[in-house]
């Protein structure tokens, strides 16, 4: 079979060309998709990386929005998370670690405010400042400070990314729970000769007018490295007049201990955010009035193009192996008519059908997989050559260039992602891939001509050639 | 008597718009072993067809072909051509994108001879029948009609197949070169113990057969 095999694609060379041409064709066309895929689905999961593996649980403010009444005021609505639904989705699969966030306005009469009408940007980045603390519609007061607290400061982006950073003293972490110690920015703390180891009172009202008052003590002061001028900020919003406490300290200020502003849930990997909100989902917290988000917004708006390139690789592909296999096939057919009289000889010599299904499969398979060896050299070329095309194609489209806020604090903003950037490369997946999708291949090409291969009948075949 | 190959009331016709034409009705034969056996008849007499049915090309409307004691029918057509019977035809039917041996040792493959050099059996066989191993190697195209009609005889040798059926042999061939393939259907028979059955039209070639048979009114008989 094999040897017989090997004869008829060396004697046949026109045949043999001609598949081989064929074959080349749709492998790399299908090498190309594929790698457009994966090239897409990589970024895409690099972008999702880069936003990091965080879910954040706050208040459906979409949802409050549409379901107020009309002329109702927000500050009407207790806009809080309770803890004990925070407590139920750290216990989830994935969760590697949670921060509780409460954030309160406060006022104080020991220490004065960065004047925010006096400070000027110096920065020049495209940060964004959208601090998780200033989320809170709380009643629109005069207070000229925001007490931003958590469970522990160490997973806080704006930290973590140092747009703030530790200028003395420390951070607050889980042994700063029921302390009433702080952390204050060095404009701040300037401002008011304030210095690790010094303390002052901030206090804040109740539902009933009752003053709540907390003296707090310094242990810590940041430099604020990035922040932009945003038109109108008020004192309260701004990061310098931010003071960063234990979450108790906040709730005590807050006036509740049952409830908090938002959860951040680190996950283990940013693959598992969708898993992770899937079964978060299931749980019996209130969907109507929480939401799970992981900076969905900016994540659908960077992998836009990439999403586009990765749904018409994968429809490319799909067309090619159902179109290739039906070219090859007819290709084979044809071939098959001039090779009626071979299969008559083989059947009158006892040749079983399967077997000669069997050497058409290896003449096929040969073939194939020399173009799929060629395709090896030249399927990235062609891959990166449609990937350009494509690119070029949705870079017509105008870009998408706002900014956007995010529930992070001052997260860098992302960029769409450049579909110019995708790394079109031959992987062993898609070496893997492509190898399959050619057996599939094979395998249709060669079912419809095997079908009248089976039906023949070798005394018609014989019989018409004897005339 | 020594009968490995039978005809069975053996009957074939077919239909021609509403009309039934039988072409053989109730054949019955009984082939030996060492002998070589013709079988005449005017065009269309069903000749072709009867050795078609030998030869398990395809069934038969009653009756059946018994070979070596079994209905070569449930023995299974396949493996009846592979294993029991040779068949070789007026337009010598080898596979064009082999050479002669590449044939041959084909064949072989087929038959699944134990062999242990296949292609130096090939040539010998070639050999016996004039065909030496420059031809062997040639392109089957280039070859004449004599030379490729004795590559075929030489692939039913070389299948060891104890019966060997041949349509109109030496149909395509010159007088000289017919002589020759007769010859080696008879050395076939006599030397080789083997069944020759050749269909034709020849009476000259008919003639120098052990026994001729003829079909009259779709019926076989001895002439």
């Amino acid at each position: 079979m094999w040897k017989n095999a090997v004869l008829s694609i060396r004697k046949n060379v026109g045949r043999t060309i001609l598949l081989l041409g064929v074959a080349f064709l749709i492998i790399n066309l299908v090498m190309a998709g594929l790698e457009i895929r994966t090239a897409t689905k990589k970024s895409m999961d690099a972008t999702r990386q880069s936003l990091g593996s965080d879910v954040t649980l706050a208040y459906n403010m979409k949802a409050l929005m549409s379901n107020r009444s009309k002329g109702e005021a927000l500050d009407q609505f207790n806009i809080s998370i309770k803890v004990s639904d925070a407590n139920e989705l750290s216990k989830l699969k994935y969760v590697t670690s949670v921060n509780y966030l409460q954030s309160v306005s406060v006022d104080t009469d020991d220490i004065e405010p960065v004047n925010m009408s006096s400070t000027t940007t110096t920065s020049q980045s495209e940060q964004l400042e959208n601090n998780q603390d200033n989320k809170k519609l709380g009643p629109m007061d005069n207070n000229n400070f925001t007490v931003s607290g958590q469970s522990t400061m160490k997973t806080l982006s704006a930290f973590v990314n140092k747009q703030y950073v530790l200028k003395s003293g420390r951070l607050l972490s889980e042994s700063d729970a029921h302390t009433n110690n702080v952390v204050i920015s060095s404009e701040l703390a300037s401002d008011n000769n304030l210095k690790v180891g010094s303390t002052f009172s901030v206090y804040t009202s109740d539902s009933s007018n009752n003053k709540i008052m907390i003296t707090v003590n310094v242990v810590g002061i940041y430099r604020v490295k990035t922040v932009n001028q945003i038109g109108g900020m008020s004192n309260r919003q701004s990061p310098y007049n931010t003071i960063y406490s234990s979450l108790e300290t906040a709730q005590k200020l807050n006036g509740s201990t049952t409830t908090i502003s938002s959860a951040i849930y680190t996950l283990d990997d940013s693959s598992h955010i969708s898993a992770f909100k899937k079964i978060a989902k299931k749980t019996s917290v209130d969907w109507n009035t929480y939401t799970l988000d992981a900076n969905d917004q900016v994540y659908q708006m960077s992998i836009g193009s990439l999403k586009n390139m990765n749904k018409f690789a994968s429809l490319f592909v799909m067309i090619v192996i159902v179109g290739g296999g039906i070219v090859m096939a007819l290709v084979l057919m044809l071939a098959l008519r001039s090779r009626y009289h071979e299969y008559g000889i083989l059947l009158s010599l006892g040749e079983s059908k399967l077997r000669i299904v069997g050497q058409q499969l290896i003449e096929v398979g040969l073939v194939v997989a020399f173009a799929f060896m060629l395709s090896l050299g030249s399927g990235q070329f062609v891959g990166k050559k449609i990937s350009n095309m494509l690119a070029s194609a949705s870079s017509n489209t105008p870009a998408v260039t706002m900014k956007i806020p995010t529930n992070k604090n001052n997260n860098e903003q992302q960029p769409q992602q450049k579909t110019k950037d995708l790394d079109v490369s031959l992987s062993g997946e898609v070496i893997g891939e492509v190898t399959g999708v050619s057996v599939l291949i094979v395998v249709i090409a060669i079912l419809l001509p095997s079908l009248a291969i089976l039906r023949m009948s070798p005394r018609k075949i014989l019989m018409k050639k004897e005339g | 008597m020594d009968a490995l190959f039978q005809l069975h009331h053996l009957s074939y016709h077919y239909q021609d718009g509403g009309l039934r034409v039988d072409i053989l009705k109730d054949c019955e034969y009984s082939f030996e072993k060492g002998k070589t056996y013709a079988i005449i008849g005017p065009s269309g007499c069903g000749k072709t067809t009867l050795l078609s049915l030998m030869g398990g090309l395809e069934a038969p409307c009653d009756g059946y072909v018994e070979y070596d004691g079994e209905n070569i029918e449930k023995k299974g057509f396949n493996n009846y051509q592979r294993y029991d019977i040779a068949l070789i035809f007026q337009s010598y039917n080898l596979i064009n994108y082999m050479n002669a041996y590449q044939n041959i040792v084909c064949a072989m493959d087929i038959a699944h001879i134990k062999e242990p050099n296949k292609k130096e059996r090939a040539l010998k066989i070639l050999g016996r029948l004039g065909i030496h191993e420059q031809e062997a190697k040639r392109d089957i195209r280039k070859l004449s009609g004599g030379q490729q009609q004795r590559i075929a005889i030489a692939r039913a040798i070389a299948k060891n197949a104890q019966v060997i059926l041949a349509d109109e042999p030496t149909g395509n061939l010159d007088y000289a070169t017919g002589q020759t393939i007769i010859q080696n259907f008879i050395e076939l028979a006599h030397q080789d113990k083997r069944i020759v059955i050749v269909v034709t039209h020849d009476q000259g070639f008919a003639r120098q057969m052990d026994v001729c048979l003829k079909i009259e009114d779709g019926k076989l008989v001895e002439v």
